[in-house]
């Protein structure tokens, strides 16, 4: 008998800003799930599902709005509310305890007791044991957590909610570190819950996911609800233009430049690590020259952060083959200070513990890679740092003194400390990741400007970066990564997010040919 | 706000963090006496007056701080670049049988030249067991928290076996090693005290850690690796030597400091030499708050409290499970971040 599904829940007008950076994460989203569904969220990097979730399972307060469980008001201001009306989540970053077994992580707070007094350790075990069976999760109860494989260690998190009793069971990003028969598995497992009632939501930016295993689809982009769907009733196109959007932001100032000579040429580089099936960068291949602004866009989890990483010498892991060649010389996993005396600049995503020291003083931060210069004897020359220091901050706007130290300035500030530092050499090549996340407009708009300046002084530039519009607004030319791979290489001339959003979702990829056109053009 | 204002508050904040763990400490203190103590205005009388009341305990007391002084600007040093030395003990007992032994060795050097050898020795000596513990974290990543203090303690009973069996002076009543000649001894400078003229070097040794910290390329490779070992990476430093060099100096420090306990007021080796002066300097460190020229009132501060204890004992109905509760409660305070969280915040934001 087909009933209409009643709805479960609803989340209305929930409004959250972060502190620190004013970002909306939340704006006036309205969600509702219904019972035994599975509901799938969809949105770029950013767009706040995550932080929807959260306020869901009570890990952040929202600033405004109202959530309804079958019709009444709720307030959830904890994990343990949460647990109380029966949800719970398994985080991207698995919360597990290395040194215990899975048992033990499984009954954590609700432990089996012993004369109500000592943990139960057999009786945790067999309970793990039957609710695998049940739930067909297969796991050893008795198996440390550290020697588990990520698809197991993901079935222990789904179980330790299940053990709690929760019945509406959020995700976020499941998939990311799985293998392709993992996830098959892990599907299985989520319509078996399902067919047993339970409500299950589903953060995801695979759009073949959503289409295969998702009841209804919950489109988010910059914080906002963008739809909500049937997901039979959509297409995968129609999803992905609902995810990135048709406007435009930004309006950046470009002089015209031409380019100059190869700088930065970049030949099959790949990346393999031990672990992981396949490879974390495939033969890679680009040049990028004077005066040019290559803009790398992908979806995180794609291999972006480990290009980034590559290229800079700050990555250990894993076994490179192809190569870099810069200046003559294959820069893929040399050292940083080789590279560096080489000419390269390089603005990191991570600004907060790769780009600054936070408990050294501005000073500190910003001599790193001007005070072998600045040493007669052994002995920093004070009165030279002091001025060089000074003119940095007096030229990039930093609000701060010399002996402020970096972690009492604002996130706006601290990029424009690491740019100041990393322009001012005037370097021949400049690798930028993600230089705007988390910066408000103005912040972002100096960030831009500079970049275009460092272009019209002729530095070959690669941005890499998950912000579409900022790749749009800043690059000569578009290379789209998908796992792992350039799925395709456009002039930046009529681009649209549209077309862009399809590639970097795995929807469409070029032929060989043409990404070899692209390179060369 | 005005950017001297910024430096000028910071100062003041952690200035008043100091005074106020101090100040709560000591009337936490004053309280635990009046609980404790049968006689309470006695007890208080000799504990934190007591000190002072003889030129004798009060230039004992400054010698003592010798010691600390060089185990905590080990510390400190090692604590900035990001590494743990937890081995004070064993390298302050081998830099002091280092020197004994190079003193004994080489009995007709020139007295001045011969007191020189002798520290030199302590501080190779120190220098090269905290190396060691920096090469196993740098080939092998073992951690240095645990072969600093397994290699210490291995260390401490080579000292007491030397001690104990071929340099022992059979000639005197007490166990101990044989004795450098007294021409390598450092002079005493406010005898009857045992205060030598050792307190110069641990002061000279205090301003030049701080100038190496502050002023140098070494000194800044040290901060940067020390505060973050990414960031300095990026920068393009060569992360990998600065397990070595920070836990040699840190190291050559405290061996130093055995040393000097020879050269200044030993003249021989014991097997309770040490009495940890290692962990000593880790309190004083701290207190410090890991600034070299910081250790030089932390340590004083630190035998105060000692020496007060000790005043407070042999004077009073305190007993040392009572002084030792006291030390413990103020070190607490004092090394908490609360207080200098507080005033930070108030004062810069």
């Amino acid at each position: 008998m087909a009933t209409e599904s009643p709805v479960l829940f609803e989340m209305e007008n929930i409004h959250k800003i972060y502190e620190g950076n004013n970002v909306y994460a939340n704006k006036g989203v309205n969600l509702s799930v219904n019972k035994g569904e599975i509901h799938a969220i969809v949105g770029e990097n950013g767009a706040g599902k995550t932080t929807l979730m959260k306020i869901l399972c009570g890990l952040e307060s929202p600033d405004e709005g109202e959530i309804r469980f079958n019709g009444k008001p709720v307030t959830i201001r904890s994990a343990h509310d949460a647990d109380t009306l029966e949800i719970g989540m398994v985080h991207q970053h698995f919360c597990l305890f290395d040194g215990f077994n899975v048992a033990d992580n499984v009954v954590l707070v609700q432990e089996p007791r012993k004369n109500g007094l000592f943990y139960d350790s057999a009786a945790a075990a067999m309970k793990v044991e039957e609710l695998g069976i049940k739930y067909n999760l297969p796991v050893d109860p008795k198996a440390p957590i550290e020697t588990l494989s990520v698809g197991e260690k993901q079935k222990v998190e789904i179980l330790r909610i299940l053990y709690r009793g929760s019945k509406i069971l959020v995700l976020d990003e499941p998939t990311a570190l799985l293998t392709e028969q993992e996830i098959k598995d892990f599907f299985v497992t989520l319509r078996q819950l399902k067919s047993l009632g339970y409500t299950i939501i589903i953060i995801t930016h695979k759009l073949d996911e959503v289409t295969e295993i998702s009841d209804r689809v919950t489109v988010m982009r910059n914080g906002e609800l963008v739809d909500c769907c049937i997901t039979a009733e959509c297409d995968k196109q129609g999803i992905a233009r609902m995810m990135v959007g048709k406007e435009v932001l930004l309006q950046v100032d470009k002089p015209d430049v031409t380019p100059g000579k190869t700088i930065l040429s970049i030949n099959e580089l790949s990346l393999t690590v031990p672990g992981f099936s396949r490879p974390i960068l495939k033969d890679i291949s680009l040049s990028i020259r004077e005066g040019e602004i290559v803009g790398m866009a992908g979806v995180s989890g794609n291999g972006l952060s480990d290009l980034e990483n590559v290229l800079t010498g700050m990555s250990s892991r894993g076994e490179v083959s192809g190569e870099a060649m810069f200046h003559g010389k294959n820069i893929a996993n040399a050292h940083p200070s080789e590279i560096r005396e080489m000419g390269m600049a390089y603005v990191p995503a991570d600004r907060l513990h790769r780009g600054t020291s936070a408990e050294l003083q501005l000073s500190d931060n910003l001599i790193l890679l001007e005070h072998h210069e600045m040493t007669r004897a052994g002995v920093l020359q004070g009165k030279g740092i002091v001025a060089f220091v000074k003119d940095l901050l007096h030229k990039y706007n930093i609000g701060g003194h010399h002996a402020t130290p970096v972690s009492n300035l604002s996130g706006g500030n601290i990029q424009r400390v690491v740019l100041s530092r990393e322009f001012s050499r005037e370097p021949n090549l400049l690798v930028v990741s993600e230089p705007t996340w988390g910066l408000d407009i103005v912040s972002s708009e100096f960030v831009y400007q500079k970049i275009v300046e460092m272009r019209s002084s002729k530095t070959a530039i690669l941005l890499i970066s998950a912000n579409l519009d900022e790749v749009l607004a800043l690059s000569d030319k578009v290379a789209v990564i998908y796992r792992g791979e350039i799925v395709g290489v456009f002039a930046n001339t009529d681009l649209d997010r549209e077309s862009l959003g399809e590639y970097m979702l795995g929807l469409k990829r070029q032929s060989k040919d043409e990404i070899q056109l692209g390179i060369e053009a | 706000m005005e950017a001297t204002q910024i430096q000028l508050r910071t100062r003041l904040a952690t200035f008043l963090g100091i005074l106020t763990a101090v100040g709560t400490s000591l009337l936490i203190a004053v309280a635990l006496i009046f609980l404790l103590s049968k006689d309470p205005t006695r007890t208080l009388y000799y504990y934190f007056v007591g000190p002072f009341t003889s030129k004798f305990v009060f230039f004992n007391m400054i010698e003592s701080c010798i010691p600390i002084i060089f185990s905590g600007l080990g510390i400190a040093v090692a604590f900035r670049s990001g590494v743990t030395n937890l081995g004070g003990e064993g390298q302050i007992f081998a830099g002091a049988m280092t020197a004994v032994l190079l003193g004994t060795w080489f009995s007709y050097m020139p007295g001045f030249i011969g007191t020189a050898v002798l520290l030199l020795g302590g501080l190779m000596m120190g220098a090269l067991i905290g190396s060691a513990s920096g090469l196993l974290r740098m080939k092998w990543n073992v951690s240095d928290l645990l072969t600093t203090y397994l290699v210490s303690s291995g260390l401490v009973h080579i000292v007491n076996y030397l001690i104990l069996g071929p340099y022992r002076d059979p000639a005197k009543i007490r166990i101990q090693s044989v004795s450098i000649p007294d021409s390598y001894m450092l002079p005493r400078i406010a005898t009857p005290s045992y205060l030598h003229a050792g307190l110069f070097g641990a002061i000279l040794a205090a301003i030049l850690v701080h100038f190496l910290m502050k002023y140098t390329h070494t000194g800044y490779h040290l901060r940067v690796t020390g505060s973050n070992r990414q960031f300095a990476r990026y920068g393009g430093i060569n992360i990998r030597r600065f397990y070595v060099m920070p836990l040699a100096i840190s190291g050559g420090l405290i061996g130093l400091g055995g040393a000097v306990q020879i050269v200044g007021r030993y003249q021989s080796c014991f097997t309770d030499l040490t009495a940890g002066l290692g962990w000593a300097g880790i309190g004083v460190a701290l207190i410090a708050r890991r600034n070299p020229l910081g250790v030089l009132p932390a340590a004083l501060f630190y035998v105060y409290l000692q020496s007060g204890a000790r005043v407070a004992m042999m004077n009073s109905d305190v007993t040392y499970e009572i002084a030792a509760i006291i030390t413990s409660v103020i070190f607490y305070l004092i090394t908490a971040e609360v207080t200098f969280e507080f005033f930070r915040r108030r004062l810069l934001k």
